[in-house]
């Protein structure tokens, strides 16, 4: 990772003597115009389905105190849960990858290579099909999962003294994980395998106003969090002891982090099923846009990991109608590809 | 170990193992009922009817694709120089079963027929993950970006073999089981076929054997002591993938076997030789014949994929892999 | 040049460069560069960093393709002669310290024989000798049940030097063969090339050290910026003038025998003052 320079803060937001907020205007701009992206984005995949709709009805749907017909109404039901999901789990996934990326010191952390979704997967897996839950308590068991997961991929990994050695630790513990919930999914029948076989690479099919109410409650106070902690992540860049030094405690604060991350996974993997590379994506392209202050590069993840995943979405169940694409092939396609051009990009620059 | 007490050890084991697998399933034979049913063989006895179809053709299925699994994965450790490089940590599995997935769904192949896309798909993911790697790549030996670009080729494969069975899911109904690795009833049919291809690969890398071993030097070092790297590191991967594609043929992505068999033969025999080669094979038959019992037996009457129970036996030793080559190279 | 009684092959031409140049894409690394090696001489080649002497030797080995010129083994031209061919008459012992840490020592000297070896048969009596030979003159016999792993640098270069002894060539390339020796072992290295030189093979040696260069070979190259600068006996080559030319620094050369050691001037100055009170 490189670090960051300082740069001049064009506005200072000032309030006492207690806050003192820098504003970068680059950061702030890249903000503000992946914002009304994301927004277009969303107005257009609205309209977009098996049935199209127009701006002006979408637009009229939206506006408050004005009754819609019912036949819009009622399409509207349908796809406005599916594209809220995609905007929070995307955020979600993707500054999960960022936390990681920063916890482990390694631009390649994510939580699909990690292991951390297929953690949360294995535990949700075996709390519904062994014990039957209900969605909002399969994102706490999930939650556990990952976390679980997460705990023994790192202490496994500390030890090595080699920020790569953690990968590799992550990609063996997923495989083991994932040999594990295909011994459960086998046993439930082939039909339910292939069932879950979709879910288990991250469609939105599934996408409810219970899901969303869901995946919205953990959104409200973990994404806010994040952004709260990110002024504290600096000194994590510049490795463990060099940010003891600084006055940082750097373990409490990795475990924290790992803790944070593992929590924004879960109640997506609960949702949608884990999705692959879209954190890694998300945090080299924000990277790429704004340089590594994480107060920057948090927000910018967000919004990049909202984009993306709300794109591979509507693209994969508009383009190849009437076969719907999970998602999450899209994206874990989509990435591996773009993820491949930055870097090619990232190397010839320097 | 010395050499000739190693393999005359392993193949006593082998034997004594390919007996308990007759043994054992649903109603268990005894020793005499199975070499009754090898020798004077009664087509009117359900028992030694069972022993011969079933349980030996699952025998010299699971045999063959470990053996030949354990072959590919040595020799690409070798020409690759990487500890952790096996056909199905390079994507070569998920590429096969992508086309042949693909094959079926676009010219409804079946059989040894499907040894061709499968191929093609092999060699395929390799092209992809050297590329992947080579764009991830930090510094001049970067053992992890190998393994990272195969990972992001197998997920790029899986999700597109998905996608191919979502468009049809009816169609592939009885292919579930082959998606993740299989010894079924009637896997003898392309293996009738695919026999030579393992035959000769192996024979070829006994042959390869020494200037392969050069290879392990460095390229500038093998070259200057007489081996022609391009043509052995070539002749190596032109060897290796078909071996592990003929595999999968009929048994299915199974993974690991390539990663640690080969693991277990340099620890036990030693870094180079064609005893250490043989030894491989024979390890990798063993490994996927217990597993193959496994699968039968540890939750019976339930059975499991002989490819389930590789992952999870597997992923443990890649993780034990791991820990080790890491932290020696740390110390 | 040494003009040597002509015994057991010595003083014939064994390898020569015509008009080699050479370059990484537009970047030229070598340089017109002509030169003859001939049996019976230890030849060092000498430069600072970057200067190619490493690419030299490995467009003698045939490692690199020159983009001009030739490389003649043995009056042979070097391309299009078979590796394995190539490696009976020259051997050389690459800088990268590579080799599988399960690999004995015994296998990793044998693997010196391949050259020697059919597609079957491999371990005859005189490979054996070979070896045998190679590990006593590297002093490595006691090692040779020992894995790559546990051995220490050094012992890992010895132990590669004694496979490039066991190829048996005519002609010995070393690319900076003292690397993570210390100090008894680099000068074992440097008489073992000497023996090796004074036995009738011509051997030609990428060094760091001057001293060491001045005192072992028969004949020095001087190389700077891919050309050659000097050439020629020790005494003759490391001047002064040459060193402060190609190196950059100016030095004082003693004379010890036929060594020559050069001395930083500036560290011989007595009264140094700290820069910072210089006026």
């Amino acid at each position: 990772m490189r670090l960051p320079s300082i740069r001049k803060a064009a506005f200072v937001i000032r309030i006492g003597r207690v806050v003192h907020l820098p504003i970068a205007l680059r950061s702030s701009a890249v903000i503000l115009g992946l914002g009304l992206v994301l927004a277009l984005a969303a107005l257009i995949s609205l309209q977009l389905g098996s049935t199209a709709i127009s701006l002006g009805q979408v637009l009229h749907w939206l506006a408050p105190f004005t009754t819609t017909e019912p036949e819009t109404a009622s399409i509207m039901r349908l796809r406005w849960p599916r594209i809220a999901v995609a905007i929070l789990g995307g955020a979600m996934v993707s500054v999960s990858g960022y936390l990681l990326q920063v916890v482990a010191r390694n631009g390649l952390a994510d939580p699909g290579l990690l292991g951390i979704s297929q953690g949360s997967m294995a535990a949700i897996i075996l709390g519904g099909a062994l014990f039957g839950l209900s969605p909002a308590w399969l994102a706490w068991v999930g939650l556990l999962g990952g976390f679980l997961t997460a705990a023994i991929v790192l202490t496994l990994a500390y030890r090595l003294a080699s920020a790569t050695g953690l990968i590799l630790v992550g990609l063996a513990v997923g495989i083991v994980l994932g040999a594990a919930i295909e011994i459960v999914m086998v046993q439930g029948g082939m039909l339910q395998f292939a069932r879950l076989l979709a879910w288990s690479h991250g469609s939105l099919t599934a996408a409810s106003p219970a899901s969303t109410g869901m995946m919205a409650l953990w959104a409200a106070i973990l994404l806010p969090l994040c952004l709260l902690v990110s002024g504290r992540m600096m000194p994590l860049l510049l490795g463990h002891e060099q940010a003891a030094g600084l006055g940082a405690s750097p373990r409490r604060l990795s475990l924290g982090l790992t803790l944070l991350a593992a929590a924004l996974v879960a109640p997506v993997v609960a949702a949608v099923g884990p999705i692959s590379f879209l954190g890694l994506i998300a945090g080299h392209i924000s990277r790429r846009l704004v340089g590594e202050r994480p107060t920057a590069v948090v927000p910018v993840a967000m919004l990049c990991g909202a984009l993306i995943l709300l794109t591979a979405d509507t693209v994969g169940r508009t383009l190849f109608l009437p076969v719907i694409v999970p998602a999450g092939i899209l994206v874990s396609i989509a990435g591996v590809l773009t993820f491949l051009v930055a870097a090619r990009l990232s190397r010839t620059r320097y | 170990m010395k050499a000739g007490s190693g393999l005359a050890l392993l193949s006593v084991a082998v034997v004594a193992l390919a007996l308990l697998h007759l043994m054992a399933g649903a109603r268990l034979a005894s020793p005499g009922v199975v070499l009754d049913a090898l020798l004077n063989h009664d087509p009117r006895n359900y028992q030694h009817v069972v022993v011969v179809k079933q349980r030996l053709t699952r025998l010299l299925v699971a045999g063959y694709s470990g053996a030949v699994l354990a072959v590919s994965g040595m020799l690409l450790q070798k020409v690759l120089r990487n500890d952790l490089v096996s056909p199905s940590t390079l994507g070569i599995n998920s590429g096969a079963v992508t086309f042949v997935v693909l094959g079926i769904y676009a010219f409804g192949l079946d059989g040894a027929a499907l040894f061709w896309p499968a191929l093609l798909g092999g060699v395929f993911a390799v092209a992809v993950t050297f590329l992947a790697a080579g764009l991830v790549r930090q510094g001049a030996r970067d053992p992890l970006s190998l393994i990272l670009g195969g990972a992001m080729t197998a997920t790029l494969f899986s999700s597109a073999t998905t996608f191919v069975i979502s468009i049809d899911p009816d169609r592939f109904g009885k292919l579930l089981g082959w998606l993740v690795g299989d010894i079924g009833n009637f896997d003898y049919q392309p293996l009738i076929y695919l026999w030579p291809v393992g035959l000769l690969g192996i024979g070829m890398a006994l042959a390869l054997c020494r200037p392969i071993d050069l290879l392990t030097l460095g390229t500038e070092q093998a070259a200057t002591l007489g081996a022609d790297p391009r043509f052995v590191r070539g002749g190596a991967l032109a060897l290796a993938i078909p071996l592990a594609i003929s595999a999968v043929c009929v048994v299915g992505p199974i993974g690991f076997v390539g990663l640690i068999a080969p693991h277990v033969a340099r620890l036990l025999l030693g870094e180079t030789g064609r005893s250490t080669m043989v030894f491989c094979a024979l390890t990798g038959a063993v490994i996927v014949i217990a597993a193959d019992m496994a699968a039968r037996t540890l939750l019976a009457p339930q059975l499991l994929q002989v490819g389930t129970v590789m992952a999870l036996c597997g992923g443990v030793a890649f993780l034990a892999i791991i820990l080790t080559t890491l932290r020696r190279r740390a110390a | 040049m040494i003009a040597a009684a002509p015994q057991n092959g010595q003083g014939a031409l064994a390898l020569s460069l015509k008009d080699v140049g050479f370059s990484y894409g537009r970047r030229a690394v070598l340089d017109a560069i002509s030169l003859d090696f001939a049996r019976g001489q230890f030849v060092a080649v000498v430069g600072p960093n970057g200067c190619g002497k490493s690419t030299l030797l490995k467009v003698m080995a045939g490692l690199l393709q020159p983009s001009q010129g030739a490389v003649l083994v043995e009056g042979a031209p070097l391309a299009g002669t078979s590796r394995k061919k190539l490696a009976r008459k020259l051997s050389m012992l690459a800088q990268s310290n590579e080799a599988p840490e399960g690999m004995v020592v015994r296998d990793l000297v044998g693997m010196g024989r391949f050259a020697h070896e059919g597609w079957l048969s491999s371990g005859s009596p005189e490979d054996l000798r070979h070896v045998q030979t190679a590990m006593d003159i590297m002093e490595v016999c006691d090692l040779a049940e020992r894995r790559v792993g546990e051995l220490s640098g050094g012992q890992l270069q010895r132990c590669r030097m004694a496979m490039t002894l066991a190829q048996d060539a005519g002609i010995l390339l070393l690319d900076e063969p003292t690397n993570h020796l210390d100090l008894r072992y680099q000068y074992a290295l440097l008489e073992t090339a000497r023996m090796q030189a004074a036995s009738g093979r011509a051997v030609i040696a990428v060094l760091h050290d001057l001293t060491h260069a001045s005192l072992y070979a028969d004949r020095i190259i001087l190389m700077a910026k891919g050309k050659v600068v000097a050439e020629g006996p020790p005494a003759d080559v490391l001047t002064t003038g040459n060193v402060a030319e190609v190196y950059g620094i100016s030095t004082v050369a003693m004379p010890f025998g036929r060594a020559v050691v050069h001395l930083p001037e500036s560290a011989l100055v007595e009264k140094r003052q700290p820069a910072g009170e210089r006026k």
